[in-house]
C-alpha cells in the first residue's frame, strides 16, 4: 500500500472506531435517581399520564428509558429517549432490557406493541384519556407492579380532591366556557374531553357542548354568538406566549361577557391539556378560572410558563 | 364532430367577465348570507330592522373579511395553475408543482417550531409571524428553484419540472424531520398550519393580499397573448416573436408568488389550481386574453363557495375548506370532461 493512501485510511479508521464506540451505547445499570435498580422489573414508559403515576407509586427507580413526549416528573429527564408512543425505537427498547413497556392505548401503536410481544416484552396499554381510565390505569399499575394498596391510597386521596370540587361547586351558576386549543383556525376542547369533564366538574358549562367530538375545529362567528363567560385559551406557546388574565386577541370582540368581565386567562396547554393523575389539580385550576368567588383567585402558579422538556418538574401545587 | 370556436373578440370577453363577475358577486352574496352566527345578508343590507348590534359586528368582521379572503385566495391559486398549465404545457400542473408551496410549508412549520407561530407573536399589517414566514419560505424556494433551473441563462421547463418535484420531496422529508423534533403541542399546531383553511383574519390580510394577488394577475393578463403563443411551442412563440426566455422566467416568479401569497395565509388548498383552469378551459376555450381574467373570477367563486360549505355543513364544526373543493370539485370536472370535450381541453 502506498504510504499516502495509507495515511488517508488512519483518520477513516478512527472515525469507525468512535462511531461504534458511540453507538455501542450500553443500558444503564443506574435507575432515574442515579443509584443501582433494586431487584424487579426494568419499565421503559412512553405514557406522561403513566410516568407521573409511577412516581407515585414510588416505582421511578425501576424505569430505565422514557417516550419523547414524557418530561415529570424532572429526574426522568437524564435517561434514555425511547421514541413517541406510536413508534417505540424497538431496538431500544431492547438494548434497555426493558420487561414492561408502559404506553398509551392508541390503534397507532397497535404494530410496533405487538412486535414488542412477540419479543418478549410485556406491553401494558393504558388509556388515560378521561378519569374513569386514569383511575382504571392507577390500579392496573398498582396491581401489575405490587403496589395495589398504594395505587387505592393515592386513588382515595384523588377521588376526595374531585368530590370536594364537585361538591363546592353544586348549586352555583354555571358560566359559559370556551376552551380553545388552537385559535387559526378555531379548534376547541368539545364533548367527551377530559377538559369538557373538568369544565363541568368546576361548575361550568362548555360553550361548544354540542360540538361532533371531544376536539373539534369550530366556527368562530358561532362561538362568538354564544357569549362565552369565560375563554381560557391554551393556544399560544412559544417564548412570548401570552400568559395570565388579559383580553389579548380576543379584546376585539369587547361584547363578550368575557373581555367585559376580565375573564380571558392564557395559559400554557400542559397546566390543563394533558390528562393523567393531575386532573384534580387541574380542576381545581379550572375553578379558580371558572368560579373565583369559590375556589378563589387564580394564583401565580396558573400562568406559569411552560419550562422547556427536560427541567420540566411536577410542582408541589400539582402534586396528588 | 367538433365545431372550430369563434377567434375571440373584446365584447366576447367582456360578455364572459361580466358574467364571471356576476358569478362572482351571487357567490360572495351567498358566502354573505350564512355561515355560524345568525347575522346574515339581511342585516347587511338593512341594519336598521336588525336589532342585534353583536351580529351585524360578527357578520362584517368576521365573516365578510373571510368571504373576501376566500376570493382572492381561489384567484390567486386559479391563475397560478392556469399559467403553470401554459408554462408547463402540462395538464396535470398545478400551483403546487414548482414546489413554492413546498417553501411556504418549511416556512411556516419553522415558525411554529420558533414559537412565532401562535397570537403572541405579534402582527403586522395583520399578517402573524406564521404568515411571513410562510411567505419568506416560498419566496427563499423561488429563488433557489429558479437559481437552479437555468443553466447558461436559460430555463428548461423540464429542468424546472424536475427541480420543483424534488423539491416538494426535499420540503415533504423536511416536514416530516421537523414534525420529529416537534413537541406534543407543536405538532397540533403544525398539522393545522399545513391543512388548507381559510382562516378568520381582519382586513388587514386582505388588504395585503388584495395588492399582491390583484397587481400580479394584472400582469399576467398583460401577457395573455404570449401565452397562446406558448401553446404552439417554444420555437412557435419565438417565431412570433414572443421573448419566451422573459416569459418562461415571468410566469415562473409570479405563478410562484400568487401561490406563496395564497399559501402563506391559507395553507396547502388542494384541487382548485388544478381543476378549475381545466373546467374554465373546457367551457370558454384556451384563450388565455379570456382565461385568465376568467379563471381569477371562476376561481374565486369556487373557493367563496366551498368556504361556505366547509364552514356550514356541520355547524358548530368546520371542515378543512381542501375536503370540499376536492370532493365538489372531482366530480363536478369529471361531469365536464365527459359532458363538454370540445377539442379545446388542453393546448
Amino acid at each position: 500500500m502506498q504510504p499516502d493512501r495509507r495515511r488517508r485510511i488512519v483518520p477513516v479508521l478512527i472515525l469507525f472506531a468512535g462511531l461504534a464506540l458511540a453507538c455501542s451505547n450500553r443500558p444503564p445499570e443506574h435507575g432515574s435517581d442515579g443509584t443501582s435498580l433494586p431487584e424487579g422489573k426494568r419499565l421503559a414508559v412512553v405514557s406522561p399520564s403513566a410516568a407521573e403515576m409511577l412516581a407515585e407509586l414510588g416505582m421511578l427507580q425501576q424505569i430505565v428509558g422514557i417516550g419523547d413526549f414524557v418530561s415529570r416528573p424532572r429526574e426522568l429527564n437524564r435517561l434514555p429517549r425511547i421514541g413517541p408512543y406510536n413508534a417505540p425505537n424497538i431496538e431500544k427498547v431492547l438494548e434497555l432490557r426493558t420487561d414492561i413497556l408502559i404506553t398509551v392505548l392508541s390503534d397507532a401503536a397497535q404494530a410496533s406493541n405487538t412486535r414488542l410481544r412477540k419479543l418478549g416484552v410485556e406491553v401494558l396499554e393504558l388509556d388515560t384519556s378521561h378519569w374513569e381510565g386514569t383511575r382504571k390505569a392507577l390500579m392496573t399499575l398498582g396491581l401489575r407492579l405490587d403496589r395495589a394498596a398504594r395505587a387505592e391510597q393515592v386513588l382515595d386521596v384523588l377521588d376526595e380532591a374531585m368530590s370536594d370540587i364537585r361538591r363546592r361547586a353544586e348549586g352555583f351558576d354555571r358560566p359559559k366556557v370556551l376552551f380553545v386549543v388552537g385559535r387559526d383556525p378555531l379548534y376547541v376542547a368539545g364533548p367527551g374531553s377530559h377538559i369538557d369533564a373538568m369544565i363541568r366538574t368546576a361548575g361550568g358549562v362548555n360553550a361548544a357542548a354540542d360540538s361532533g367530538s371531544s376536539y373539534q375545529l369550530v366556527s368562530l362567528e358561532a362561538m362568538l354568538q354564544r357569549l362565552p363567560d369565560v375563554i381560557i385559551d391554551t393556544s399560544d406557546n412559544g417564548p412570548d406566549a401570552l400568559r395570565g388574565q388579559r383580553p389579548g386577541p380576543w379584546g376585539t370582540w369587547e361584547f363578550l361577557p368575557a373581555v367585559r368581565r376580565n375573564r380571558v386567562f392564557w395559559i400554557d396547554p400542559d397546566l390543563l391539556v394533558i390528562p393523567g393523575i393531575r386532573q384534580p389539580a387541574m380542576t381545581a385550576r379550572m375553578g379558580r378560572l371558572i368560579h373565583p368567588e369559590i375556589f378563589g383567585e387564580p394564583v401565580e402558579a396558573d400562568f406559569e410558563p411552560s419550562p422547556e422538556q427536560g427541567t420540566t418538574e411536577t410542582t408541589i401545587e400539582d402534586s396528588p | 364532430m367538433r365545431t372550430a370556436r369563434k377567434p375571440l373578440t373584446a365584447a366576447g370577453l367582456l360578455w364572459g367577465v361580466a358574467i364571471l363577475s356576476a358569478v362572482l358577486a351571487g357567490s360572495i352574496l351567498a358566502g354573505l348570507s350564512a355561515g355560524g352566527g345568525e347575522g346574515g345578508l339581511k342585516s347587511l343590507l338593512f341594519p336598521g330592522e336588525i336589532d342585534d348590534h353583536n351580529a351585524r359586528r360578527i357578520l362584517l368582521e368576521v365573516r365578510l373579511p373571510r368571504v373576501l379572503l376566500a376570493a382572492l385566495i381561489g384567484g390567486a391559486l386559479t391563475v397560478a395553475g392556469a399559467v403553470f398549465q401554459a408554462l408547463l404545457r402540462n395538464p396535470l400542473a398545478d400551483p403546487f408543482v414548482l414546489g413554492v408551496s413546498g417553501g411556504a410549508s418549511i416556512g411556516s412549520v419553522l415558525a411554529v417550531l420558533a414559537g412565532l407561530g401562535g397570537t403572541g407573536a405579534g402582527m403586522a399589517f395583520g399578517l402573524d409571524g406564521r404568515m411571513v414566514f410562510a411567505f419568506m419560505g416560498a419566496l427563499g424556494a423561488l429563488i433557489l428553484i429558479e437559481k437552479i433551473a437555468t443553466v447558461d441563462g436559460s430555463m428548461s421547463v423540464y429542468t424546472l419540472l424536475l427541480t420543483g418535484a424534488i423539491f416538494n420531496a426535499f420540503s415533504g422529508a423536511m416536514i416530516y424531520f421537523l414534525q420529529s423534533i416537534a413537541s406534543l403541542v407543536q405538532l397540533h399546531d403544525i398539522v393545522f398550519s399545513l391543512m388548507g383553511h381559510v382562516p378568520s383574519t381582519g382586513y388587514g390580510t386582505v388588504g395585503v393580499l388584495a395588492i399582491g394577488i390583484v397587481g400580479t394577475v394584472l400582469f399576467l393578463f398583460f401577457h395573455a397573448r404570449d401565452y397562446n403563443a406558448m401553446t404552439l411551442g417554444e420555437e412557435g412563440a419565438t417565431q412570433l416573436g414572443v421573448d419566451v426566455e422573459k416569459i418562461k422566467r415571468r410566469t415562473f416568479v409570479l405563478g410562484s408568488l400568487l401561490t406563496g401569497l395564497a399559501v402563506s395565509v391559507a395553507g396547502l388548498v388542494g384541487f382548485i389550481g388544478l381543476v378549475v383552469p381545466h373546467m374554465l378551459r373546457l367551457i370558454l376555450g384556451p384563450d388565455h386574453r379570456m382565461l385568465i381574467p376568467c379563471s381569477f373570477l371562476g376561481g374565486a367563486s369556487f373557493l367563496v363557495l366551498a368556504d361556505l360549505l366547509a364552514r356550514t355543513i356541520i355547524l358548530p364544526g368546520e371542515l378543512p375548506v381542501g375536503v370540499i373543493t376536492a370532493l365538489v370539485g372531482g366530480p363536478f370536472f369529471l361531469y365536464l370532461l365527459r359532458t363538454r370535450r370540445t377539442g379545446h381541453e388542453f393546448r
